[in-house]
């Protein structure tokens, strides 16, 4: 078995073991976890198919924003009285400090390299990569038009989703 | 690279009634705006202030540029579109509910005159010409289904305006949301049978699967409306996903997005190689893909439920709209299925089988149906599987008996154009069918067909309009519906699939019986109809009528219409 098929089969588990997790797991929390878990090992495929600009992209989008705003939802909405014990939020807040303090390392180790990949010098192929779907993006000749297709595509969902989910009465009166 | 003008606005001109009704979706909530704060100084100020600015727009694009385009009708509909806004506001103060549903009735106006410009151009020209680098494909074919799905989208909107659900007061601040969603649906359906590129095929198609899918859950507080639409979208979800994945496994071998060009790769491809088989696989995943927007069984279980929960004027959309643009794209997609491909004739069988099973099912489940929307939905159900037979002659016409091998038939164009009718003709007769509902429902309140007893005789020329659709669906002349179904009989004898039209003419008689039973519930007299306060709606019969017009006149005279559709299924390019 090369290491490709074995990053495969461990990357497809992870996708769908996060799936099931996100739809058995009876703890919001869990669910949420879960999607990260599948959304990873999607950017994982990405990465095994050469695909990095994807890959960054599916972490930037679905991973660090899509399931970091579940779970401010989820933080935000009022909790069970158990959750409220003082332990919890003693071993909550150590973490959180402790996350802090490598999250501001981490900022000002940079010193204005990002990921230690100068945008102008760095490596050939990943500003090359970016570049090309960009202009693939804004070429009249090339993906101009489904791009601009999908603005509508988000937009009308958009509306329609908050039409969808707004409450009974909620607009105007 | 080189920002050419010029190229720019000849290509926005190719997807001009697209453009159109993007723009409607804009106005709409623009106006939508006016409306709510119209009390504010402000949005007396502003709503000219936008209008102008957008009419001031359109007429500097050629004076600035020198490039000569006509910009006419778009200024004239914003034009209207502030009339009717502002005339609504200053006369009918709080009781201009229709507004919304006027400005759409523009923007797919507007659109449908642009779509008929360029099919004045398209028509006779033969040539197909491409815009945005190859991923719009502009062709009479193409023009016809936009056509249907603008026309449809123009009915529709002006159902809404009627639709009782629609007006009742806390239903009613729904409307412009409707109305966008019904816009954006048409439009994605538009650019699918404007496209052979497989990405720009999936964008455009879930664009109006996804509008769909919320158009039919926006009738609040009406619990059979959410099932339907949560149904509609996992079951679309997960068929979406099974066309992606055929789509993925096409690209994957070929490395091509268009489809002639796939179509290319899989003649040159060598047979029963591994290749072969999993490119089989892709297009049967695709073709489910399709099947499941065409309610083809066994793919139709969404159908009923959707149908009867749905908002009429969704149903209706879906029906026709919907139906017309998905029969498009698989018609396209048979395209790349011509020449020397061993598989095809197994593919023959399969959709002979889906046509009979399709047309069979839908009739015997429509039989003993109570809710008026449901057994339309069934009977919807069973249109597509007559109109598969059309499909399936085109099969046949490519094989070659000598040989075993497929190659280009006599009757090549026989099929396409009877299927083209036969969407043609079924966009009148059951867009009228279900504005009749609609107008039937607005009496009674309920959508049941013991509810419409004896309607018939207190409004007559409505009653007498249902007549109309309810012999064309059946299949009796002098209607549009009698021909379509006679062509595509036809078709399917000459490609020797004489069984086929055997049993589509058993299951015409057995539709004979429900949808008499609709007409005879609809005059029946016998003393026990409901007494129902008529609320007068003389402009949804208007409209009634002209589509029973239309029915009756393509049933008398189908000559022009026929040589239109000949003419769209040539252009394809066989």
């Amino acid at each position: 078995m090369s290491a490709e098929i074995l990053a495969f089969l461990v990357l497809a588990t992870a996708t769908v073991a996060g799936g099931v997790v996100t739809l058995w797991s009876r703890y919001v929390v869990h669910s949420a976890f879960g999607l990260m878990l599948s959304l990873l090992g999607v950017a994982g495929f990405y990465v095994l198919l050469g695909s990095d600009f994807l890959a960054v992209t599916q972490v930037v989008v679905y991973v660090g924003g899509v399931v970091v705003l579940y779970l401010f939802g989820v933080m935000l909405t009022p909790p069970d009285r158990e959750e409220r014990s003082i332990r919890r939020i003693a071993v909550a807040g150590i973490f959180a400090v402790a996350a802090l303090v490598v999250l501001l390392k981490a900022v000002f180790g940079m010193e204005g390299r990002w990921y230690g990949v100068d945008p102008d010098r760095g490596p050939a192929s990943g500003g090359a990569v970016i570049r090309e779907v960009g202009n693939a993006f804004m070429d009249k000749e090339a993906y101009l038009l489904p791009f601009e297709i999908a603005s509508v595509l988000l937009l009308v969902a958009l509306v329609g989703a908050v039409f969808i989910a707004r409450r009974e009465g909620g607009r105007g009166s | 690279m080189d920002y050419d003008f010029a190229s720019y606005l000849r290509d926005l001109r190719t997807i001009g009634p697209e453009l159109i009704l993007c723009g409607t979706i804009l106005v709409l909530f623009l106006v939508d705006l006016w409306r709510i704060g119209r009390n504010r100084t402000i949005s007396w100020v502003l709503a000219p202030l936008v209008t102008f600015a957008a009419c001031y727009g359109l007429y500097l694009v050629p004076a600035t540029t020198g490039i000569d385009v006509d910009l006419w009708p778009e200024f004239l509909g914003l034009t209207a579109v502030y009339a009717v806004v502002t005339v609504a506001d200053l006369r009918w103060r709080g009781r201009d509910r229709w507004v919304p549903g006027a400005v759409a009735v523009i923007g797919a106006a507007l659109a449908c005159l642009r779509l008929w410009q360029q099919g004045v151009e398209v028509f006779g020209e033969g040539a197909a010409a491409f815009s945005w680098g190859g991923l719009v494909r502009v062709d009479a074919f193409g023009v016809l289904l936009r056509g249907l799905a603008c026309l449809t989208l123009l009915v529709t909107s002006w159902f809404t305006i009627f639709y009782a659900p629609m007006r009742r007061d806390p239903g009613a601040k729904g409307v412009t949301e409707f109305l966008a969603c019904l816009a954006a649906a048409a439009a994605g359906g538009m650019f699918l049978v404007a496209t052979e590129n497989l990405l720009f095929i999936y964008l455009s198609l879930e664009l109006l699967s996804l509008c769909s899918y919320l158009q039919v859950g926006m009738l609040k507080g009406d619990r059979r409306s959410s099932e339907a639409s949560l149904k509609y979208l996992i079951y679309g979800s997960v068929a979406s996903g099974f066309m992606l994945f055929g789509f993925s496994l096409l690209y994957g071998f070929s490395g091509e997005l268009a489809i002639p060009k796939i179509g290319q790769f899989l003649q040159t491809m060598p047979r029963h190689s591994p290749e072969g088989v999993l490119m089989t696989v892709g297009v049967l995943l695709s073709f489910s893909g399709f099947a499941y927007k065409l309610t083809l069984v066994p793919f139709h279980f969404w159908a009923p439920d959707v149908y009867e929960g749905a908002p009429t004027p969704t149903t209706a959309f879906l029906s026709v709209g919907s139906k017309a643009v998905s029969f498009g794209i698989m018609l396209r997609f048979l395209h790349m299925l011509t020449g020397d491909i061993v598989w095809a004739p197994g593919l023959v069988h399969l959709a002979a089988l889906a046509a009979v099973v399709t047309m069979t099912y839908g009739n015997l489940a429509a039989l003993h149906q109570s809710n008026l929307k449901r057994l339309f939905g069934y009977s919807s159900i069973a249109h597509a599987g007559y109109m598969l037979l059309g499909v399936v002659t085109v099969f046949q016409f490519m094989e070659d008996p000598a040989t075993g091998l497929l190659r280009e038939g006599r009757f090549f164009g026989e099929g396409y154009a009877a299927v083209l009718f036969y969407l043609g003709a079924y966009l009148l007769m059951n867009l009228g069918a279900f504005g009749a509902v609609i107008f039937l429902a607005n009496r009674t309140g309920s959508e049941e067909i013991e509810d419409i007893r004896g309607l018939g005789w207190k409004s007559p020329w409505v009653g007498g309009a249902f007549i109309v659709f309810l012999l064309s669906l059946t299949g009796i002349p002098p209607t549009a519906g009698f021909f379509a179904k006679w062509y595509v009989f036809r078709a399917a004898i000459d490609g020797g699939f004489l069984w086929l039209a055997v049993v589509a003419g058993i299951n015409t008689v057995i539709s004979l019986f429900y949808y008499f039973r609709i007409g005879r519930m609809l005059f029946l007299r016998d003393g026990s109809e409901a007494f129902f306060e008529a609320p007068r709606a003389p402009w949804l019969a208007a409209v009634l009528l002209l589509l029973a017009f239309g029915t009756l006149w393509f049933g008398v005279f189908p000559g022009a219409a026929r040589e239109v559709a000949a003419e769209a299924a040539r252009s394809l390019g066989w």
